[in-house]
C-alpha cells in the first residue's frame, strides 16, 4: 500500500517537474563587519524557474516559486521588477558602496512586457495597487504625479526579447514617506518556501531586525540564461535583506555572534534549499590578527583577481561535514566573531556624493548635490537622475553644473517638465567627474502653495523629496561591499574569473522640505482679528475719505419749534438775502 | 543594553600651560616678552629655561597662563621630558629666514604628535615676517607642514607688531571653557550612542568666536555664500534643523541654569519650545530662571511684583536691542527654533550635580526627538515675567495701539487746520476778486460768484485731495530722508581712507565720523530757515505727514520687534505730540530740548545709563556714568558690525527710518 502510494507521489512529482521546468531554491547569508564596527547582515534567497516569463500558460503550477507573486505578475505583464523596502539611510562614509542600493521608503521599478507597450500607465497602475495589497506597503500612493521613465540610469539586469531598447516599458517610482516595518517583513517572509519556519529565514526575529541602523528587503525578478548560448531562460526571483546592525548598541562592545544579532543560533537549513551557506568577508585578517571567527569554516576562497584582494570563510550548511551536524547539536549554530585588534580607520570611497538643501525662509529654496572624486587619475563617469514631485516647482534655467566652481554643460541632459497634479519633473543628466575633483548641481525651485484641501493630517511635517540616483562606472571594486557581478549565487561569483563590470548605484539623501503651510487652528483668529481692523480702521477712513464734515452752528436750534423756526428763517433769506451782514462778517475775519 | 546616566566627568583644568619650543633664535623669548608686557626686546640671555605666570584676557575673561620659554637646544631627553609634562598648548616657531629653523620644527612636531598621547593643542609659527627680503621659507610650506602636524599655522612679526601676537595667542588658546563644554557634548553624545530610539540626527557644534562662528557655521549649512566670512566646505550635513538648544557652562559646579530667548532682531522662539526646557529643568531638580535686572530691595511686600516687572523690562531691553541674546539668536533666521541654557554660579547655593543636567538635556533631546511636525502654534509673540508667565501679543498690543491714538488724532486734526487756513486764504482772494468785479460787472458775475462759492464749499475738508503746496513738503520730508542715508552710509565711506587722521582708532574714528554727520544733519532746520520757504501752514501739514509717517513706523516695528516699537513710542509720543510751530521763544527752547532728549542717540543713551545703574551694583554716580559711556560707544560700534556681519536690523532702522523722522520734527520744533 505504501510502496504504491510513494510510487505514485514520485510519479507525480516527476510529471510535474517534467510539465512544470525545474526549480530550484537556495539561500544564502553573506557578512561583512565593517571597520567602523558596524555589521552587515545579507540574506539572499534565490528561487530559479526554467520557464519563460511570456508563456501565460507555465504559470499555473507552481512547486518553489511562490504562487501569489508568480499570478501577479502574469496578469500585469511583467517583464522585470525591483521592489524595496528602506528603513534608513545607507551611510556610504562608512560603510562603501551597498550590495543592493535602495532608496529610503518604497521603490519600485518595473519593466513590462511588450505586448501591453499601449496600455502600460494602466498595468502600472493596477499593478501597484496590487502590490500594495501583497505587501501591506502603501505602494497604492504611486500615482502618475509620482512615476517617472529614466532613459539612462535604470537598464534591465536580465536578458529581454523586447523590441524596444529605450525607456517606454519602464515605470519608476520611489514613496520617501514610507515607513517599513514587521507588517511589510511578514507578507516578505510568506514568499519563501520555508516561510521563516527553518533555514535561514528563521533568524528573521522582527523584533531584532528592526532595531538596527538600516534594513532593507527587496524583490527582484528578472530573466536570466541557463547557459551560455541562452537558449533556456531562467526567471530567477532573489529576496533580499540587508541589515546593519551596531553590536554595540545590542551588547555594549564590537564583538557579535548570531546568537547576538538574531536572539537565537541556527538550528536548520531549509530542507527545501539546494544550497544553504553561510559566508563572511574575512579580507584583512590574514593571520588571524585582528579577528578570530568561530567556528572553523568549511573553506576559505581567496578572490585575487579584483585589484583588492578579497577572501571569503564559506559555511556550508548542507552536506556531509561539522557544520550541518553542529546545526542538529543542541546549541545549534552561531557564529561567533571577536576582534583581537580593531583598527578604526575607516577608508572612505574615493567617490561619494551629498546633496543638500539651500537657501533658508518660504522663498528662497534649492537643492545643491556635490558629487566628490578623489581618485588621483581616474575620472568616473556618472547619470544622476532625480524625480521632483510637483510641489516643488523647479527652474530648469537655475541649473548650474560646477566643476571646482567652474560652470561646465552636462554631456547629456533629459528634462521633462512637471505639471500641477498631474506629472513630476524628471531630470537626467550624464556628466564625467575629473579625477580629484568636485561637481556640484545647483538647482533652485519655489515652493508650491498647496491647497488647503492637499495638506496632509501632519501639514507641518513638511514634504519629502526622493533621493537622487547616482550610476556610476568605477575603476575598481574597492569599497563595494561584495564585487559587483551579474551572477545569482554567491558562490559562482566569487569563484569565476570574471571580473566585476563596477557599476554601482547610489542613492542621495532623502530631504524634508518645509512647505508654506497654513496655520489650520488660525482662521478663527483671523476673521476676528480682520473684521475687527476693518470695522475700525477702514471704516473710519472710509468715512473720513468719502463724507464732508461741515461747520455746525452750535446755537442752531434743536427740537420742532425750533427747526420750524430755522425754516422759515431761511425762507426769509432766500426772498430777501441779507448781504451786509455777511460783509460785515468777513471784514471781522479778516481783522482777526 | 547598558545605560551610562552618570558617566559625566570632567577635568579640573584651571590653569592653562603653554610651552614654546623652536631653534634658537627664532624668537621664542621676544613672544613671550612681547605678549606679556606687548614689549619688544632684541638682544636677551637666552641661556635658562624661563617659567613664566601671566594672566591673559582671552575672549573677554581672564584666565591664567603658565608659559614655559624653552632654550634653543632641544635634546632628545629634553623633548621627553616636554611629551610627559602636562601642557595645553605647544606653540612651534621657525624663523622664515633660517630654513635649519623649519626643518627642525618639522622634528618638533612629529615628534609631539607621536610621544604624547595627552589631549593637547599644537600652533605652527613663523616669525619674522619684517625681514619679508630675506625670506627663505614660503608660506605654503609652512602652511603644508601645519597640515601634516595637524595644527593652525600662523605668520607673524614679533618685532613688528603686537595685535598679530595678541591674536595668534588668542586663537591658539584652547580656552578653558571651550573645553568644558566640548567635553560635556562628548560625554552628551556618548551618553546618547547607546541609544536606539534616536530618530534624527543630533549635531553637535562647538564654535569659535561666538555668533560669527555660528553664523558661519548656518551660512555654510544652509549653502549660502557670506561676503565677509569664508567657510570652508562641510559634509556632515544632515536635513532641515528642527531646534537648537545652546549650553554655555563656564563652570563645573553650576547652581541654576539660566533660560536666554531673545533672538536677533527681537524674534523669539516658540513658547512651546522655551516651556519644555523649562519644566524638564524643573522636574529634573534643576533651578531654572529667566535673566532679569538685579531687585533693588525695598521693605514692603510689592518684592515679588517687582521682580517679575525688572524680569520683564530686562527681556524688553534685550529685545528691543536687536541683538541676540547669546549664540542661539541666530538660529531663528533660518526658522530654527533655539534657547540658551546658561549655567550659573551663585555664591552660598549648592551646586546641581552634573547627572541631573545631563537628565534634563536628554530629556528635552528626546522630546524635540518624538516631535513629528516642527514647532508650529502661533505662540511667537509673548513677553515673559517668569519662567510660569507670560505676556500674549493680545494683552500688550492694545496699550501699545492706545498710546498710538494720540498721534493719530494728532495728525487728522493737523492735516483739517492747514486745509482750512488753506480755504480761507482762498476765500480771501476771491471776495478781493468779487469786491473789484462788483464795480464793473455786477450783475452778471453775481451768478458765477455763487457757483464758484458752492465748488469751494464742495472740497472743503476732503481727505482725498492734494493741497498744492504739497510739493513744497515732501522736499522737506526727502531731505530728510536724504539726510539719514548719509549717516547711514557714513561709516562705510571710511573704506576709501588709507590713513586714519589725527592717530584715532578705527573704531573711534567710526563713532566719530558718526556723531559728526548727526550732528550736520541736524542743521536741517537752520537751513530750511534760512530758505525761509515754510509758511505756518506747510509746518501744519508737514507735522501730519510726519505723524502719519511716524506712526506707521512705530505700528510696523512693533509687530516684528514689540519692545523696540514700545520703547520708541513711550519716548517719543508725548514730544512729538507737544511739538508745533511757535512765535514764544520760551515754549520754543522747551520744545527743542524736548526733541533732543527723544533723539536716537539721546534715548540709547538714556537706556545704557538705566540699564548699568541696574546692572552695577554702586551707588556711585560717577561709575554709572563710566560704564554707561564705554556700554553705550560699544553698543553702537557692534549694531554697525553685528548690521554687517549677521544681519541685526537696529542700525539701519534707527539711520533710514527713525533718524529722518526725528528730523522732521526736530525742524517743526524751531520754527
Amino acid at each position: 500500500m505504501s510502496a504504491t502510494w510513494w510510487g505514485c507521489c514520485c510519479f507525480v512529482c516527476f510529471l510535474s517537474s517534467f510539465v512544470v521546468g525545474k526549480e530550484d531554491f537556495h539561500e544564502e547569508l553573506y557578512i561583512k563587519p565593517f571597520p567602523s564596527g558596524d555589521v552587515l547582515t545579507y540574506f539572499q534567497f534565490t528561487t530559479l524557474w526554467s520557464v519563460d516569463i511570456r508563456d501565460k500558460n507555465a504559470f499555473s503550477h507552481y512547486n518553489l516559486f511562490p504562487k501569489s507573486f508568480g499570478q501577479i505578475i502574469t496578469k500585469y505583464s511583467v517583464e522585470e521588477l525591483h521592489l524595496s523596502l528602506t528603513q534608513g539611510f545607507w551611510n556610504t562614509h562608512l560603510w562603501g558602496y551597498a550590495m543592493q542600493p535602495a532608496s529610503p521608503g518604497a521603490e519600485l521599478a518595473v519593466w513590462f512586457q511588450d505586448e501591453v507597450s499601449q496600455s502600460i500607465d494602466k498595468e502600472w497602475r493596477s499593478l501597484t495597487n496590487v502590490l500594495s495589497g501583497q505587501f501591506c506597503a502603501s505602494l497604492n500612493f504611486i500615482k502618475a504625479e509620482n512615476t517617472a521613465s529614466p532613459n539612462v540610469s535604470f537598464r534591465r539586469r536580465g536578458v529581454t526579447s523586447s523590441k524596444y531598447n529605450d525607456s517606454r516599458t519602464l515605470r519608476y517610482s520611489s514613496l520617501p514617506r514610507e515607513i517599513v516595518c514587521t507588517e511589510n517583513l511578514t507578507p516578505w517572509k510568506k514568499l519563501l518556501p520555508c516561510d521563516s519556519k527553518s533555514g535561514l529565514s528563521s533568524l528573521l526575529n522582527s523584533l531584532l531586525i528592526y532595531k538596527v541602523k538600516y534594513h532593507s528587503m527587496s524583490i527582484n525578478l528578472r530573466t536570466i540564461c541557463e547557459d551560455s548560448e541562452c537558449q533556456v531562460p531562467l526567471l530567477e526571483l532573489q529576496q533580499t535583506l540587508s541589515i546593519v546592525t551596531d553590536p554595540v548598541l545590542r551588547s555594549g562592545g564590537y564583538d557579535w555572534s548570531l546568537r547576538k544579532l538574531f536572539g537565537h543560533s541556527l538550528r536548520s537549513s531549509c530542507p527545501l534549499a539546494t544550497t544553504s551557506k553561510v559566508l563572511v568577508d574575512i579580507t584583512g585578517n590574514d593571520t588571524d590578527f585582528s579577528f578570530s571567527l568561530k567556528p572553523k569554516p568549511t573553506r576559505i576562497i581567496l578572490k585575487a583577481e579584483e585589484e583588492p584582494s578579497r577572501q571569503f570563510a564559506v559555511y556550508n550548511l548542507k552536506g556531509k561535514g561539522k557544520i550541518p551536524k553542529l546545526l542538529s547539536s543542541d546549541s545549534g549554530f552561531n557564529l561567533v566573531f571577536k576582534w583581537k585588534r580593531r583598527h578604526n580607520h575607516v577608508k572612505v570611497p574615493y567617490f561619494f556624493a551629498h546633496r543638500f538643501l539651500t537657501g533658508y525662509g518660504e522663498e528662497h529654496a534649492g537643492i545643491q548635490c556635490e558629487m566628490y572624486n578623489h581618485h588621483k587619475t581616474a575620472s568616473i563617469k556618472i547619470v544622476y537622475f532625480q524625480v521632483f514631485p510637483w510641489h516643488f516647482r523647479i527652474f530648469l534655467h537655475t541649473l548650474r553644473i560646477r566643476i571646482n566652481d567652474v560652470i561646465i554643460k552636462p554631456e547629456y541632459i533629459d528634462y521633462v517638465p512637471s505639471r500641477d497634479r498631474e506629472r513630476p519633473t524628471k531630470l537626467e543628466l550624464a556628466l564625467a567627474v575629473p579625477p580629484d575633483s568636485i561637481v556640484t548641481v545647483n538647482l533652485e525651485f519655489d515652493r508650491v502653495f498647496l491647497k488647503w484641501t492637499e495638506h496632509p493630517p501632519d501639514a507641518h511635517h513638511g514634504f519629502y523629496l526622493p533621493s537622487g540616483v547616482i550610476t556610476a562606472k568605477l575603476i575598481s571594486s574597492e569599497n563595494t561591499t561584495f564585487p559587483t557581478s551579474h551572477e545569482s549565487l554567491f558562490s559562482p561569483s566569487i569563484k569565476g574569473t570574471k571580473t566585476a563590470d563596477n557599476v554601482i548605484r547610489m542613492y542621495t539623501e532623502v530631504l524634508l522640505v518645509p512647505l508654506p503651510t497654513p496655520d489650520f487652528s488660525m482662521p478663527y483668529n483671523v476673521i476676528c482679528l480682520t473684521c475687527t481692523v476693518v470695522a475700525i480702521a477702514f471704516g473710519s477712513l472710509y468715512n473720513l475719505s468719502t463724507k464732508r464734515l461741515q461747520e455746525v452752528d452750535p446755537r442752531e436750534p434743536t427740537g420742532i419749534l425750533g427747526k420750524l423756526k430755522q425754516k422759515l428763517l431761511k425762507l426769509k433769506e432766500k426772498l430777501f438775502p441779507p448781504r451786509k451782514s455777511e460783509d460785515k462778517q468777513k471784514d471781522s475775519k479778516k481783522n482777526d | 543594553m547598558r545605560r551610562r546616566r552618570s558617566g559625566i566627568v570632567l577635568q579640573h583644568t584651571n590653569v592653562i600651560r603653554v610651552v614654546i619650543l623652536g631653534k634658537k633664535g627664532v624668537g621664542k623669548s621676544a613672544l613671550t616678552v612681547r605678549f606679556m608686557t606687548k614689549r619688544f626686546i632684541g638682544e636677551y640671555d637666552s641661556s635658562n629655561d624661563e617659567t613664566w605666570k601671566h594672566i591673559a584676557l582671552i575672549d573677554e575673561e581672564h584666565v591664567p597662563l603658565e608659559i614655559n620659554d624653552t632654550t634653543g637646544e632641544c635634546s632628545e631627553e629634553k623633548l621627553d621630558l616636554c611629551a610627559t609634562l602636562r601642557s595645553d598648548l605647544y606653540i612651534i616657531m621657525y624663523s622664515i629666514t633660517d630654513r635649519s629653523s623649519f626643518l627642525e620644527s618639522r622634528r618638533l612636531g612629529n615628534f609631539l604628535r607621536e610621544n604624547n598621547s595627552g589631549n593637547f593643542e599644537m600652533a605652527l609659527v613663523g616669525n619674522k615676517t619684517d625681514l619679508e627680503h630675506a625670506r627663505k621659507i614660503l608660506e605654503s610650506e609652512g602652511t603644508s607642514l601645519s597640515e601634516e602636524l595637524e595644527c593652525k599655522f600662523y605668520e607673524i612679526s614679533v618685532a613688528k607688531n603686537f595685535f598679530d601676537v595678541e591674536y595668534m595667542m588668542n586663537d591658539a588658546e584652547p580656552s578653558y571653557i571651550d573645553r568644558l563644554n566640548s567635553q560635556t557634548s562628548t560625554k552628551i553624545s556618548e551618553l546618547f550612542r547607546y541609544n536606539t530610539y534616536w530618530a534624527k540626527d543630533i549635531i553637535f557644534l562647538v564654535v569659535d568666536q561666538n555668533e560669527i562662528g555660528i553664523q558661519s557655521w548656518l551660512d555654510e549649512y544652509h549653502g549660502i555664500q557670506s561676503k565677509y566670512v569664508k567657510s570652508s566646505r562641510m559634509l556632515g550635513r544632515s536635513g532641515a534643523i528642527q531646534a537648537a538648544i545652546n549650553l554655555e557652562l563656564d563652570d563645573e559646579h553650576i547652581s541654576s541654569m539660566e533660560i536666554l530667548v531673545e533672538s536677533l532682531n527681537g524674534q523669539l522662539p516658540n513658547l512651546d519650545m522655551v516651556n519644555m526646557v523649562v519644566r524638564l529643568c524643573q522636574s529634573e531638580g534643576v533651578p531654572v530662571a529667566l535673566k532679569k535686572l538685579p531687585v533693588r530691595h525695598f521693605n514692603d511686600g510689592w518684592d515679588e511684583y517687582r521682580s517679575s516687572l525688572s524680569t520683564m523690562v530686562s527681556m524688553m531691553f534685550n529685545q528691543a536691542s536687536g541683538r541676540p541674546s547669546a549664540n542661539h539668536g541666530l538660529f531663528p533666521k533660518y526658522g530654527i527654533e533655539a534657547v540658551t541654557l546658561r549655567g550659573r554660579k551663585n555664591a552660598g547655593t549648592g551646586s546641581v550635580s552634573f547627572s541631573r543636567l545631563g537628565r534634563a538635556l536628554e530629556g528635552m533631546f528626546r522630546s524635540l526627538n518624538s516631535l513629528l511636525e516642527s514647532f508650529h502654534q502661533s505662540f511667537f509673540f509673548y513677553l515673559l515675567s517668569s519662567t510660569s508667565r507670560y505676556v500674549s501679543i493680545g494683552l500688550y498690543m492694545p496699550p501699545l495701539g492706545c498710546v498710538m491714538i494720540g498721534p493719530i488724532l494728532a495728525a487728522i486734526s493737523c492735516w483739517i487746520s492747514s486745509v482750512e487756513d488753506k480755504e480761507r486764504t482762498q476765500k480771501d482772494k476771491q471776495n478781493k476778486n468779487s469786491d473789484k468785479c462788483e464795480n464793473d460787472e455786477k450783475d452778471e458775475t453775481r451768478s458765477e460768484k455763487t457757483e464758484k462759492k458752492e465748488e469751494t464749499n464742495l472740497e472743503e475738508f476732503a481727505f482725498t485731495r492734494i493741497p498744492r503746496y504739497f510739493g513744497k513738503v515732501l522736499r522737506v520730508i526727502l531731505a530728510g530722508h536724504f539726510m539719514g542715508l548719509l549717516i547711514f552710509i557714513s561709516p562705510y565711506m571710511l573704506r576709501y581712507i588709507e590713513m586714519p587722521p589725527f592717530d584715532l582708532q578705527p573704531s573711534d574714528l567710526v563713532l566719530f565720523v558718526l556723531f559728526g554727520a548727526f550732528l550736520l544733519s541736524s542743521s536741517m532746520p537752520f537751513l530750511l530757515r534760512l530758505t525761509r520757504s515754510l509758511t505756518e501752514r506747510d509746518v501744519l501739514l508737514l507735522k501730519s505727514i510726519s505723524l502719519v509717517i511716524y506712526t506707521c513706523q512705530v505700528g510696523c516695528l512693533a509687530t516684528i520687534n514689540f519692545s523696540f516699537g514700545f520703547f520708541l513710542a513711550i519716548f517719543t509720543v508725548p514730544t512729538f505730540l507737544f511739538v508745533h510751530s511757535t512765535q514764544n521763544r520760551i515754549r520754543r527752547l522747551f520744545q527743542v530740548v524736548l526733541v533732543s532728549i527723544s533723539s536716537p542717540p539721546f534715548i540709547i543713551f538714556l537706556m545704557t545709563v538705566v540699564y548699568s545703574y541696574f546692572t552695577t551694583e554702586t551707588d556711585n554716580y560717577h561709575e554709572v556714568m563710566q560704564n554707561s559711556k564705554t556700554l553705550y560707544s560699544d553698543g553702537i560700534l557692534s549694531s554697525l558690525r553685528d548690521s554687517v556681519l549677521i544681519g541685526t536690523w537696529s542700525y539701519p532702522v534707527t539711520m533710514l527710518v527713525i533718524l529722518p523722522n526725528w528730523l522732521l520734527f526736530w525742524s517743526i520744533a524751531w520754527m
